[in-house]
């Protein structure tokens, strides 16, 4: 196996004193993609936040650690965490209709991404930067001074990918990067941050509920249930053999197109919750 | 773009000549009869009648309305019945006095506006955030009047720190060329530190009065439009590119909340101008709002005349200059259709209602 680049041990996340993630060890390697998915309130974004340090008010790491490239990311100061994000720690949000500042021009952004880590880029350099970011999106250059309104949601969230990339960061951190789109362009815009991914040879940490994209493109898939991991494997053999009864579960309620019934889907029962409990007190 | 302003130009003109109709009907509704008021009791019919026929105040309402207007349009501001003087030279004597005033107090509550609601909102701090909440309150219920007059009674009764109500100036300083009707730029130009600095000593309580309500007003707005915008994901998504709290909260979150705060300037700055006329007096400051007291206790119709007028069209005048510069701070404000876009995701653009023009009372 490749460099160890991130290695959250024994993490514990807190809101308000209260407990949300708990006791989770998370490996990812140089180039690897790694699919974290759960249901709603599983405690994945809040785990992939925490990596990032950018925890919603009252959100607190209360144990365990985080090492990233070698650093330990917990307690660090908000100096040395504006040395790492966008520049080796990348992150791809939900929406990026939300997460593009409505008054400012797609280039004005991404040239500030840019100029965030290089203060003494020139002004034509910047232009010209800009202009590759966006043209290897599929935007091209000369829409550089829209707005984030005129774009459709699909054009948003490449511009949101190619900010994330302009530095060639060692891990993208992708929360949910296609949810807020519909299908056709979820896609394409997949294939994108996938291709874009592999080019700069960074990590991916693809969190998600959305069990087919993970089997598709991460070699690493991870189960989140209830603020605690309750499987981790090769995705093939994961998808294959779920061994833990939440993972069958969740992959028992995707609906198939290929069902003739139309049957009502299962849903995830009590049995699976005890066995959860279980699980937990027997560690 | 045209047609934006041309509708934006033809409201404002509207609300002027509304405003003109009501300085010019209230005026006159008071009762008691000017040209009693200047010439006695024991004056006769003919020369009350010859002073209307000087004054335009005979013929019907309409026509004293026609001529008003006419003369106005014409640079002819009509003559104060009190003084004898014509209104236009008075107006402009104080009117210096007056804006610079009103400029510093808008300068100082903007900035110390901006600071306060800044560093109380980007980052959680309860008792910062109480303090400035407290001072806002304060300040939203305090009397310019009474501030003024608790201002003078510490800073120069009781620790004389700062000069009385006694105008613009030291009266013992030597005096210096007028050239701008500025009084510290004039004193700067003419290279005087000395009268820039009794100048500045002057201006800083009636300063303070006059912007102090103005100060919490915007603080509240934009610590509202702050806060609503600290949480959006835009702000997490700058920080995520190696911003520091603080700078996405200047670069992202400032321009976005800058908005309402922007609208909310504009309607302040209108009314400072009448807001000023209680501070002067407490103050004695020689600007506007002593000839404007003066002119309402004398029945002076011409002089509060044109002072109404010239509050509308101020504060017309800024509404609109903030309407076009909200425009070119927000794209999603469209100039081609007149109209403002509404989208999900951009609750701040729709909350910058459009100024509506009001009339300055008297």
């Amino acid at each position: 196996m490749s460099e160890q680049l991130l290695h959250a041990s024994g993490v514990t996340i807190a809101y308000g004193g209260v407990p949300v993630v708990h006791d989770v060890t998370l490996t990812l390697h140089a180039g690897e993609r790694v699919g974290l998915v759960g249901e709603t309130g599983s405690g994945k974004s809040t785990l992939a936040m925490s990596l990032l340090g950018m925890l919603a008010r009252g959100g607190e790491v209360v144990a365990g650690s985080i090492a990233f490239a070698g650093r330990e990311l917990i307690d660090l100061r908000e100096r040395d965490w504006c040395r790492i994000r966008g520049r080796e720690l990348a992150v791809v949000f939900q929406d990026a209709g939300a997460a593009l500042d409505p008054v400012k021009s797609i280039g004005w952004q991404v040239a500030e991404a840019i100029r965030v880590h290089e203060r003494d880029a020139s002004r034509a350099h910047l232009r010209l930067r800009v202009a590759a970011a966006l043209e290897q999106v599929g935007i091209p250059a000369a829409r550089a001074g829209a707005y984030p309104h005129e774009l459709s949601g699909g054009q948003r969230q490449r511009v949101a990918i190619a900010t994330a990339l302009v530095h060639r960061p060692r891990l993208v951190i992708a929360d949910e990067p296609t949810s807020a789109l519909d299908v056709t362009t979820q896609a394409q815009t997949l294939r994108l941050l996938d291709d874009l991914v592999a080019d700069v040879g960074a990590a991916l940490l693809m969190v998600s509920h959305d069990l087919g994209v993970v089997s598709q493109f991460c070699e690493t898939t991870v189960v989140m249930y209830a603020g605690r991991i309750v499987e981790a494997g090769p995705s093939p053999e994961l998808f294959a053999q779920p061994r833990h009864a939440y993972t069958s579960g969740l992959l028992r309620s995707v609906a198939a197109l290929s069902d003739p019934d139309c049957r009502r889907l299962p849903t995830i029962g009590e049995d699976v919750l005890a066995a959860a409990t279980a699980d937990r007190e027997a560690r | 773009m045209t047609r934006f302003l041309l509708v934006r130009l033809g409201g404002a003109l509207l609300s002027i000549v509304a405003a003109s109709m009501l300085a010019f009907v209230l005026m006159r509704l008071v009762p008691g009869d000017p040209a009693r008021q200047v010439l006695g009791q024991f004056a006769t019919p003919d020369q009350l009648a010859a002073f209307r026929a000087d004054n335009g105040l005979d013929g019907s309402i309409v026509e004293q309305y026609g001529r008003f207007v006419g003369n106005f349009v014409q640079g002819d501001w009509g003559t104060s019945f009190a003084s004898g003087a014509p209104v236009r030279q008075l107006i402009g004597q104080r009117l210096p006095a007056t804006i610079e005033l009103v400029l510093v107090a808008f300068a100082g509550a903007v900035a110390s506006a901006l600071a306060l609601a800044l560093v109380s909102t980007y980052r959680p701090r309860a008792w910062l955030d109480r303090l400035v909440s407290g001072i806002a309150f304060v300040g939203m219920g305090t009397p310019p009047f009474w501030l003024g007059l608790l201002c003078l009674a510490v800073f120069f009764q009781q620790t004389h720190l700062l000069p009385g109500p006694d105008g613009r100036i030291s009266p013992d300083l030597a005096p210096f060329p007028d050239r701008t009707g500025f009084m510290t730029l004039d004193a700067l130009l003419a290279g005087r530190l000395d009268a820039f600095g009794s100048a500045v000593s002057h201006l800083l309580l009636p300063a303070f009065v006059l912007g102090f309500a103005m100060f919490a007003f915007l603080v509240r707005v934009l610590r509202a439009s702050l806060l609503e915008v600290a949480d959006e994901p835009f702000i997490a998504a700058a920080q995520c590119k190696g911003l520091s709290r603080w700078q996405a909260f200047t670069r992202h979150a400032l321009p976005n909340a800058a908005l309402p705060a922007l609208t909310a300037s504009g309607l302040v700055l209108g009314q400072l101008l009448t807001g000023s006329v209680l501070v002067e007096a407490v103050f004695d400051w020689p600007g506007i709002g002593g000839l404007v007291v003066h002119g309402i206790a004398n029945k002076d119709y011409t002089v509060v005349q044109i002072f109404v007028l010239l509050s509308a069209v101020l504060y017309v005048s800024v509404n609109l200059l903030v309407d076009l510069l909200a425009a070119a701070l927000d794209p999603r404000i469209s100039l081609h259709a007149g109209t403002r876009r509404r989208r999900r995701d951009a609750p701040r653009a729709a909350a910058a209602a459009p100024p509506t023009a009001r009339s300055e009372g008297a």
